[in-house]
């Protein structure tokens, strides 16, 4: 059994992007509802909030809660904050998989293994590059073996 | 790895491109050729149209896939790149489509499906070269050894049958429909309104007495029948089917060529059908649940189009040994016979009640309350004659590993051939009035992408219990049921 984690490295990213988001959406309000000051600054204090509870609380604990265990039959992911979701994927029921990466995916950690299964599928997000590679090698021999088996 | 057929790019064009671009050759047009003149009026409309253009070639040009010796390989994306891999035996069907605007240009779309991924598309879409088509059909019929042939070709005769009686008003109207909408979209409204007063100014002269608009609607509906006859014969002709030991090919088609593979170890179920008429004349058609195939729009999972029942019965035993259809073992008893035809019979007696409602306050609308109440309680009686029919068919029975279910749903006689193993939940259900005639209504669901039900109304509670006890589809007991 090999347990995987959520590579760090994607919370800076997120960190980021969120962060771009909301100064983008802040200068829009400040642009577009300048004729109603008070809206104007609630929609702004919405938007530090929101910030503040996504990025200060909830993706640190999310990335910390976020771990994967490849077994000699399933696949298990474990995930959620507050709603703890655990998804348990026989591996004999595995169709195909797909790895989808990003631009500048070995140092960002933006690499994503979607596993097909029959009756539904389990994503696996935010994994590193060289975690990646060895669950598509993982799989692509569980694959291997069904065809001879 | 190839890149996809270039006229790919085409269709990675999103269709407001052609919403954009026939306006603006018109105002090219209606300019006289003052190109300048044009450009200085619709540069932003001619910007989109070449970021169009532009990000669908990008789109194409990140697109790539290969056919391995197992699998098929495709690599997609620009930013975000996804690579897949779909093994030859995870394929449960996969459908080559030689488009004939496409033929000329040896262009060919592929549709490959598995048990798995998106439930109303196929896993993976791609337009390939033909030589490329040839690759993967030659390495998915690799000959191995001892393996057994057989093939199955319906007439033209019968061909032209099973497309009379399987078209499909309702998708010939929608089509003329949308086009006559989406015609005036792009040409402007003229184009709509002139099609509507023209169909309303014929019907006014063929037939008298009967409001206009009512023989528009016929006109409309008769032409959408015909249309989906039309593209079902062309679909159809030249259909055969073949059985390589554990491969099914299918071919069929005459404008646009279609070619089938289906993975048999991977069809859910078979389901042979009739309407009244068929069952009358003894002829059938058998269709399969296989996920891909049967799946894009208008397309019919046909296995054998329309034959006689012993010609059915003769070509399953080659094409699907392991599902065979047995007689009913348990049958709906006699006292439950209202039941089925309980809807139909109050529809019937309901629309003559509703129809003097109606013209007691509309009197003005005399012809159109007439006419729609002829038109509603024609396919009601031949509903309840349906249905009547339907409670002598009806039944269940076990067939080895098989479980074989006759119903009606609708006009159409079903039978489904059902590995045990596909059964994916059984339902027993019984109301307050089920239980004084100790009857109960039993849905079976398939393993399929979605779920879809097998239903049998009243049926006797002990024999179902008994017969899902025997087949081995129930170990626990049914404490619910007395």
């Amino acid at each position: 059994m090999k347990k995987y984690y959520a590579d760090r490295t994607g919370i800076g990213i997120l960190f980021v992007i969120i962060f771009l988001l909301v100064i983008i959406l802040t200068t829009l309000s400040l642009i577009f509802l300048s004729f109603l000051p008070i809206l104007m600054w609630i929609v702004i204090g919405l938007f530090a909030a929101a910030f503040f509870a996504v990025v200060i609380v909830w993706l640190p604990l999310y990335f910390k809660n976020l771990c994967y265990f490849i077994t000699d039959e399933e696949v298990v992911a474990n995930t959620g904050v507050f709603f703890k979701n655990k998804r348990i994927m026989k591996l004999s029921a595995l169709q195909y998989f797909t790895c989808v990466t990003t631009p500048f995916s070995e140092k960002t950690g933006f690499n994503f293994v979607v596993l097909n299964a029959l009756g539904g599928n389990i994503i696996l997000l935010f994994l590193s590059h060289r975690d990646m590679d060895e669950i598509a090698k993982t799989l692509s021999l569980v694959i291997k073996q069904k065809k001879e088996g | 790895m190839h890149r996809q057929h270039p006229v790919k790019i085409v269709k990675l064009m999103s269709k407001n491109f052609w919403l954009l671009l026939i306006p603006l050759v018109r105002g090219l047009i209606s300019l006289k050729g003052d190109f300048y003149g044009w450009v200085r009026g619709a540069w932003v409309d001619i910007l989109i149209l070449l970021f169009i253009v532009g990000s669908a070639y990008i789109r194409w040009l990140f697109s790539t896939y290969a056919v391995g010796e197992n699998s098929i390989d495709y690599r997609a994306g620009i930013f975000g790149r996804m690579k897949l891999s779909i093994p030859f035996t995870a394929l449960s069907a996969v459908a080559a489509e030689r488009f004939f605007l496409f033929r000329p240009i040896n262009a060919v779309n592929l549709f490959v499906d598995t048990n798995s991924g998106f439930i109303n598309a196929p896993d993976l879409k791609i337009t390939v070269a033909r030589k490329d088509y040839n690759v993967l059909f030659k390495k998915l019929s690799k000959p191995l050894e001892g393996e057994i042939k057989t093939s199955y070709k319906p007439s033209r005769l019968n061909l032209i049958f099973f497309s009379l009686i399987f078209s499909s008003t309702l998708s010939g109207v929608i089509f003329i429909a949308t086009f006559i909408f989406q015609s005036g979209k792009i040409i402007g409204q003229s184009l709509e309104t002139l099609l509507l007063t023209t169909a309303a100014d014929i019907s006014e002269k063929l037939i008298v007495g009967l409001p206009p608009l009512a023989v528009a609607a016929s006109i409309i509906i008769a032409a959408g029948w015909i249309f989906s006859f039309v593209t079902n014969i062309l679909r159809y002709i030249g259909f055969r089917i073949k059985r390589e030991g554990k491969r099914i090919f299918i071919r069929t088609g005459f404008l646009t060529k279609r070619r089938y593979y289906i993975n048999p170890e991977k069809i859910n179920y078979a389901d042979i059908q009739q309407n009244l008429l068929m069952k009358i004349f003894s002829v059938m058609s058998v269709h399969v649940n296989c996920t891909g195939y049967g799946k894009a729009k208008n397309e019919l999972p046909v296995f054998v189009p329309i034959t006689t029942k012993a010609q059915v019965i003769s070509s399953l035993r080659f094409l699907l040994p392991d599902l065979q259809p047995s007689p009913n073992s348990v049958k709906p008893k006699l006292a439950v016979i209202f039941r089925y035809i309980m809807f139909p019979f109050y529809f019937m007696m309901g629309i003559p009640i509703a129809a003097e409602i109606l013209y007691h306050f509309f009197p003005f609308w005399k012809s159109m309350i007439v006419f729609v109440t002829v038109m509603a309680e024609i396919p009601t009686i031949w509903l309840l004659i349906v249905k009547f029919v339907s409670f002598f068919t009806t039944g269940i029975s076990e067939n080895g590993e098989n479980i074989c279910i006759n119903y009606c749903s609708w006009f159409k006689y079903h039978t489904i051939i059902i590995p045990k193993e596909k059964i994916a939940t059984i339902t027993l259900t019984q109301n307050k009035f089920q239980t004084f005639a100790d009857s109960c209504n039993l849905i079976i669901y398939s393993n399929n992408e979605f779920a879809k039900s097998h239903m049998l109304i009243s049926m006797p509670l002990k024999e179902i219990k008994e017969l899902l006890n025997s087949a081995g589809l129930c170990k626990s007991e049914l404490r619910f049921f007395k």
